[in-house]
């Protein structure tokens, strides 16, 4: 056979390291790989160094107690790691398997073990590690972008929601304004009108007695002008105070306070007055505008009644679609509403001959009741009766 | 020719300024007699017992907008209804204190009103429709 194998140099070839120990450690022999793993040379190594030499201290430790016994009960192990550090002081991670042999009477002779370089693998891990970590990392950021996303869709839903809020208010505010363009118009334009052409005849007039008249006349006009005066005063007062408190209250006791109030005009109305507020006993509202709301209402019944029956007026509440709502029904006279119904809550606009009409209070009511973000509707039929609906607000 | 002075209506719930313009009418001697209504269902009830009687229809109407009961764009509608039984044309002039541009405009497009009279009315403006 020409391709004879030399084992001496098959042995010093070997891609791992090789070494031969004694039972007590003492290396006797070992292939140029080990010792190229070791940094020593030959001479300073064979005989003269032991396996541990090259461990750190802890690794030492494990080296007797784990390996040592685990070699000595089982009579092999297999991929054992540890630091190796070179005589440069540098580390070299391995995988050691050793066996003992033995002679026929199972003496123990030497140990052979085998060293496998893993720093390749070792840095795979370290990389692999790292990349976990990466992917730890981008797996935290996207959880943190996604909750913030999510937190800023949720301030986004929020904006929207205040956004739509302010623009009931603005459209709110716009049909107030609109509203007060027409009072000043109407309401304040014609009486100050009248005041000059009185101030007119006053001055040409010659005649004491005419004089006095005009003057009765203009007294007339700045009392009625003074009114409206301070009932616009009012109703903005009302609208610029759109902080004010909601007190909790039952609608029982603001009610029974206006029968007091009205009591007078119930007995000489003979009205039967009768409530039911079993559905929803209970609201936050300012208290001063739930006794005006139901004083103006009460009042409004009682005094548009028909003369043809007994008055019979109804105060009751109810929630729907989660808002509070109030409702006030009789039998009364009733509204035209296809000729009135666009200025029923307008100032000083009447629809009946009546001595009190004033036609103050369903303009009031109407800026309370908006001004907490509610609204009024009415339904009537003339000689039926009339049915106000008041959404108050919200139920909490 | 000398036309015979009119008999005017006046239709307002302002009693001052009923007054006022009776006055000025009156103190200048523009009409035969004057008629005044506290608001449109007065005038239209007025107007619906004396169709037949033309010496009391009104040759003028001095008519109000903003008034309780039936204001005088409603009193327009009902007169427009009306006006098939009355043999007489009434001019009818709409008095009001709107400056408001759709109430003119509105006004315009009506053919029943005459003119649109923002308030107040001066004397020169009553002499001038009563003697045309």
């Amino acid at each position: 056979m020409n391709n004879k194998i030399d084992y001496k140099e098959l042995y010093n070839s070997l891609p791992s390291g090789y070494f031969c120990s004694l039972p007590n450690g003492t290396i006797i022999d070992s292939n140029n790989k080990f010792i190229e793993h070791t940094g020593y040379t030959r001479e300073e190594l064979i005989d003269k160094k032991k396996f541990v030499d090259f461990l750190s201290l802890g690794e030492q430790i494990y080296f007797e107690n784990v390996y040592s016994l685990a070699l000595k009960l089982n009579g092999t192990i297999e991929e054992i790691n540890f630091n190796f550090i070179k005589k440069d002081g540098t580390k070299l991670p391995v995988l050691v398997n050793s066996v003992e042999v033995k002679d026929k009477e199972g003496v123990h002779l030497f140990t052979q073990s085998v060293v496998f370089n893993i720093s390749q693998r070792k840095k795979y891990e370290q990389e692999l590690l790292i990349a976990k970590r990466k992917a730890n990392d981008l797996s935290d950021e996207l959880i943190n972008v996604n909750n913030e996303l999510l937190s800023q869709t949720e301030l986004i839903l929020k904006q929207k929601l205040q956004l739509e809020e302010f623009n009931q208010h603005l459209e709110n505010k716009n049909r107030q304004l609109s509203s007060f363009a027409h009072i000043a118009s109407h309401n304040l334009r014609a009486p100050v009108s009248n005041l000059l052409t009185l101030s007119d005849f006053y001055k040409e007039s010659t005649d004491i007695e005419d004089k006095a008249m005009l003057f009765s006349k203009v007294e007339i006009v700045i009392d009625h002008l003074n009114e409206t005066l301070n009932e616009l005063i009012e109703s903005v007062k009302i609208q610029g105070n759109k902080d004010i408190t909601h007190d909790p209250i039952t609608f029982e006791s603001v009610f029974d306070k206006t029968l007091v109030i009205l009591g007078a005009q119930i007995l000489d109305s003979k009205a039967v007055v009768t409530s039911n507020f079993s559905e929803i006993p209970k609201i936050e509202y300012p208290k001063l505008y739930m006794e005006s709301i139901m004083l103006n209402l009460l009042s409004n019944s009682i005094r548009y009644r028909s003369p043809d029956r007994i008055a019979k007026i109804h105060f009751c509440t109810e929630i729907n679609n989660n808002e509070i709502i109030l409702i006030v029904k009789d039998n009364g006279l009733g509204i035209d509403l296809k000729k009135h119904g666009h200025k029923l809550f307008g100032l000083n606009n009447t629809f009946h001959r009546h001595p009190d009409s004033k036609g103050v209070g369903l303009f009031m009511t109407k800026i309370q009741i908006e001004t907490i973000g509610g609204s009024i509707t009415v339904e009537s039929e003339v000689d039926k009766g009339t049915t106000f609906k008041i959404i108050l607000k919200k139920n909490m | 020719m000398i036309n015979k002075r009119p008999l005017i209506g006046i239709i307002d719930d302002d009693k001052i300024y009923k007054f006022m313009l009776t006055r000025i009418i009156n103190d200048n001697k523009l009409a035969e007699r004057i008629i005044t209504f506290p608001d449109g269902e007065k005038a239209i009830q007025y107007l619906t017992d004396n169709s037949a009687n033309n010496e009391n229809i009104p040759d003028i109407i001095f008519l109000d907008v903003n008034m309780p009961i039936i204001d005088g764009w409603q009193f327009i509608e009902q007169y427009a209804i009306l006006k098939t039984e009355i043999e007489k044309k009434i001019d009818i002039f709409m008095l009001s204190s709107s400056v408001n541009p759709i109430d003119i405009e509105r006004a315009t497009k009506i053919s029943e009103i005459s003119s649109y009279i923002v308030k107040p009315m001066k004397l020169e403006e009553v002499k001038k429709i009563l003697i045309d």
